[in-house]
């Protein structure tokens, strides 16, 4: 491109575009301020469901949240080469219409630690099944109290959906 | 006589700090780009939540105290070298180059084993890292060598200004030598905060030597460094502004003398501000923190007088060139020169930045964003845009000079100013909205779905299309990085020879030094003066601290 | 030295603005909008008693809770911790319309941010300190709280909420 074209294109849209936007911004803002209401839209992010008072064990559905099925298979503790593990098994059926993940991300103990470590799935196509093993050496004399998992939802319609939980877990 | 062919050794010396400097942009730059897709639910592939607040501390140490720092030292041998005309690269400069380097390698340990379970060894902490969250002592151990280092460096300079001025007893400081000057002691004043906080309480802490220490103190000692080390990064931005823009304008500074005396407001101003970062905190009577609000508002002035001047040079260098007319003159400007573009938008966008400073500093409006995303939408158009980008540019037209390498991938260079413009403008301003509704800073999951109540309003756009924006943003800032890095990466394995054609010569100012009263270079009177202004600020609560029990109220360490 | 007239009168516009500036920011503060400032007024306390859950040890604080301390004023107890709020994240707070609630907050490990969204009920919550402030609530509204300050690997995950229920709902605090 010629020098002289690619700076006007540069000064056009590197200044110009930036002026725009921050003028669009500031007009918004006096219009929202001079129509008086609350503003734009709002994220649902609100739930009527009560905060989760139950802790899920072996059997339970870990997270009801999602329409897939993720179901508690294993919670133990066990030994291995002197250490402390927690292994949770969670068997994850994907019976939506659209992809689904599953990570078992970090666990809070009853003392209080936050332990990393955890687990994922792969992403599952619809109809396709999987086992994931959460896996957190935990410190001496301490309990898991609860994991945080995240699943990623892509719906066949498009778009894509975190749900982020803390899920307080029951031990065998 | 190119830089590089008259001061070989001091070359050699900026060249390292470069490497250093631009290593860290790298990876920090990188990390930010994680960040960026992860929190905006965009990709949160690279790493878990709980390993996003490791890249977030790379982030911020990487960037906010070894990219600046390293670059400041460098180019701050070549302002001094070159406005003192003589070389003072030699045995000590090595050493606080290699003290800083050997503090930046175990600090980056620490962070980075944080990647590596089963080490044992994290840093997690960010990088205010703030009590009573700990992290292994190696950490502070290499934070505190990089201060120290940066004290040596100043020294450096110091002794070579003494040199200089045994030879020359009648005249004054140099221009840049003086901002040099008055940056250190600043510098030095502030620094002492976190340098107490580090070595005589969180060393001997994360080492088991003391049980516990009082986080509300060690927090107040980091603040008390905290707001200065902006101006630590500002001011050498200002020594571009002021000394080099005008000349790549094509003109001239307009006036020496008040460049000096905003680097004096700027001494003295800087360090009684800390507690403006503190308005939340319990533990601090109003009183203190409505005089450091005081303070900070003042500092809008040598910002202000900074924007006079700056932009009526650039006038002054259109005006050589041809320009016309109220504003067309500002189409006479060179648009299509790098570092004019890079270090011109940097004081454009710090304009904006500093406007969102003043609603920080603004006492009850502070509540409103406090530690929501709006203080890092902020932050990043001045550390980020103002220091960093001005870094950037200045770098395209000073590598040449201390390389002999002419400067490769020019369109590339051409680019890249105005990208990080874009993109920042895109991420800053969703930055900002965010934090209006209140989304929060530093976490890497902002939406808080099982949690009834927490619903974030934009009052401007809505909340996905601001995540999405950010998103847009930092990728584009990450585009604008890399294409740095080649630039400055293919100059660098360039062979040397041939003419360069960048033109190094800085024009005398159109008011030069002689104009300035005499008393501005009396650096003992603003060194006294600030201290005392300090005391003033922060004598009467450090004191009640460290009476009722230096390590008390106490809190022992808590792993990250 | 030499000072052009525009920059002089440049000067002298900064000036005002400054001075303009910290009278308004004074204004909020000290003025008729009164936004009370944090400060010290909440005390002392030993993060090691609150992490033992001893509130007899200290006369600063006490067993979380919703109290009421007189006709429309209550005073609710908080503790932040990695990474709950109690009361506020496994229960609710719940406080009546039209009241006056201070709120004493502190910390047993590190430090906490406590952010009501959506409002300027905003403040840090530090170990050793107590954090008090006083909001009016006025209508019924479900308000979430967001733990703003990076406090270790599951922040994002620290988050609660105050139930401002109807006057005739409320089925009170415990006694002061």
């Amino acid at each position: 491109m010629e020098r002289r074209n690619l700076i006007r294109l540069l000064v056009g849209l590197g200044i110009g575009l930036p002026i725009a936007i921050e003028a669009a911004t500031f007009f918004g803002l006096f219009e929202s301020r001079v129509a008086g209401d609350d503003g734009g839209e709002e994220t649902p992010t609100r739930t009527s469901e009560p905060p989760p008072p139950d802790a899920v064990g072996v059997g339970d559905e870990l997270l009801p949240a999602t329409a897939a099925t993720d179901t508690v298979t294993g919670a133990e503790i066990r030994t291995e080469e002197g250490e402390r593990v927690f292994l949770l098994t969670v068997t994850v059926e994907n019976d939506t219409e659209g992809r689904y993940e599953l990570r078992l991300d970090a666990l809070t103990t009853d003392a209080g630690t936050t332990v990393s470590g955890g687990g994922r799935t792969t992403q599952l196509e619809p109809g396709e099944a999987t086992t994931v093993i959460g896996r957190w050496t935990l410190p001496d004399g301490e309990r898991p109290r609860a994991v945080i998992v995240v699943a990623t939802v892509t719906p066949a319609g498009g778009g894509r959906e975190t749900v982020t939980r803390r899920v307080p877990i029951a031990v065998e | 006589m190119t830089f590089v062919e008259e001061y070989p050794d001091d070359a050699k010396l900026i060249r390292a700090c470069f490497a250093v400097s631009f290593g860290a942009l790298g990876i920090g730059g990188l990390f930010g780009l994680i960040q960026a897709l992860h929190r905006t639910g965009v990709f949160q592939g690279f790493v878990s939540s709980s390993d996003y607040y490791t890249v977030l501390t790379g982030h911020g140490v990487l960037l906010a105290l070894v990219f600046t720092t390293f670059f400041i030292a460098g180019f701050f041998v070549w302002a001094v070298t070159r406005s003192l005309e003589q070389s003072i690269a030699g045995r000590l400069a090595w050493t606080w180059f290699w003290l800083m380097m050997v503090g930046t390698v175990l600090a980056a340990v620490a962070i980075l084993a944080g990647f590596v379970p089963g080490l044992g060894i994290s840093a997690d902490v960010l990088f205010t890292f703030y009590a009573p969250m700990a992290a292994h002592p190696i950490f502070y151990i290499g934070a505190a060598l990089i201060i120290v280092g940066s004290w040596i460096a100043g020294a450096n300079y110091f002794l070579a200004y003494r040199r200089w001025r045994a030879a020359h007893p009648d005249e004054r400081i140099p221009l840049q030598t003086f901002m040099v000057l008055t940056t250190f002691l600043m510098w030095y004043l502030s620094s002492a905060g976190v340098a107490v906080e580090v070595v005589v309480f969180l060393i001997p802490w994360s080492l088991g030597l003391i049980q516990t220490v009082d986080p509300l103190l060690t927090r107040t000692l980091f603040w008390y460094f905290g707001h200065p080390v902006v101006y630590f990064w500002l001011l050498p931005a200002y020594v571009v502004w002021y000394t080099i823009l005008p000349k790549l304008s094509g003109g001239r500074l307009l006036s020496d003398p008040l460049a000096r005396v905003v680097f004096v407001l700027f001494l003295l101003l800087s360090t009684p501000t800390g507690f403006h970062h503190q308005y939340l905190d319990p533990g601090i009577a109003e009183g203190f923190k409505f005089v450091a609000m005081t303070n900070t508002m003042f500092l809008l002035l040598p910002s202000l007088m900074t924007a006079f001047t700056v932009v009526a040079s650039m006038e002054h260098g259109a005006r050589q060139r041809g320009g016309k007319g109220y504003v067309s003159w500002l189409r006479s400007l060179p648009w299509d020169e790098p570092a004019f573009v890079g270090i011109a938008l940097s004081g454009l966008m710090f304009a904006a930045g500093g406007f969102s400073g003043m609603v920080n500093a603004g006492l009850n409006l502070n509540y409103l964003i406090h530690n929501t995303i709006w203080v890092p939408g902020h932050f990043h158009l001045t550390v980020g845009t103002a220091f960093a980008l001005t870094a950037m540019a200045v770098t395209y037209w000073l590598f040449p000079q201390i390389s002999g390498k002419r400067l490769q991938l020019k369109t590339a260079a051409l680019v890249q100013p105005y990208l990080w413009f874009f993109g920042m403008t895109l991420m800053s301003n969703a930055m900002h909205r965010a934090g209006l509704a209140g989304v929060p800073r530093r976490t890497a999951e902002p939406m808080y779905p099982d949690t009834p109540g927490v619903v974030f309003e934009g009052v401007v756009g809505g909340i996905g299309e601001m995540r999405l924006q950010i998103a847009i943003g930092g990728t584009l800032l990450f585009v604008s990085l890399c294409l740095f890095l080649a630039v400055i990466g293919a100059t660098w394995l360039a062979p040397r020879g041939g003419t360069l054609d960048v033109n190094g010569v800085i024009p005398e100012p159109l008011s030069g030094a002689e104009a300035a009263p005499r008393v501005l270079d009396n650096l003992w009177l603003w060194t006294a003066i600030a201290v005392v202004l300090v005391a003033l600020t922060y004598g009467i609560p450090l004191w009640a601290w460290i009476v009722d029990g230096v390590l008390t109220p106490g809190s022992p360490p808590i792993p990250v | 030295m030499e000072v052009h007239r525009y920059e002089r009168l440049w000067i002298a516009a900064s000036l005002l603005i400054v001075v303009a500036w910290i009278g308004t920011v004074t204004w909020g503060a000290v003025g008729p909008p009164g936004i009370q400032m944090i400060d010290d007024a909440g005390g002392t306390v030993d993060a090691g008693a609150i992490a033992d859950s001893d509130y007899g040890a200290t006369d600063t604080f006490r067993e979380p809770g919703v109290y009421q301390v007189s006709e429309n004023h209550y005073a609710v107890y908080v503790v932040a911790r990695q990474f709950e709020f109690e009361p506020g994240s496994a229960a609710a707070i719940e406080v009546p319309a039209g009241s006056r609630v201070t709120l004493y907050v502190t910390s047993p490990d590190v430090i906490h941010g406590f952010s009501v969204v959506g409002t300027n009920v905003n403040a840090m919550v530090i170990p050793g300190q107590v954090t008090q402030m006083t909001v009016d609530f006025e209508e019924p509204a479900t308000h979430g709280i967001v733990c703003n300050e990076y406090c270790g690997a599951g922040h994002h995950t620290m988050a609660g909420t105050i139930e401002v229920v109807p006057a005739d709902e409320f089925e009170g605090g415990d006694a002061a």
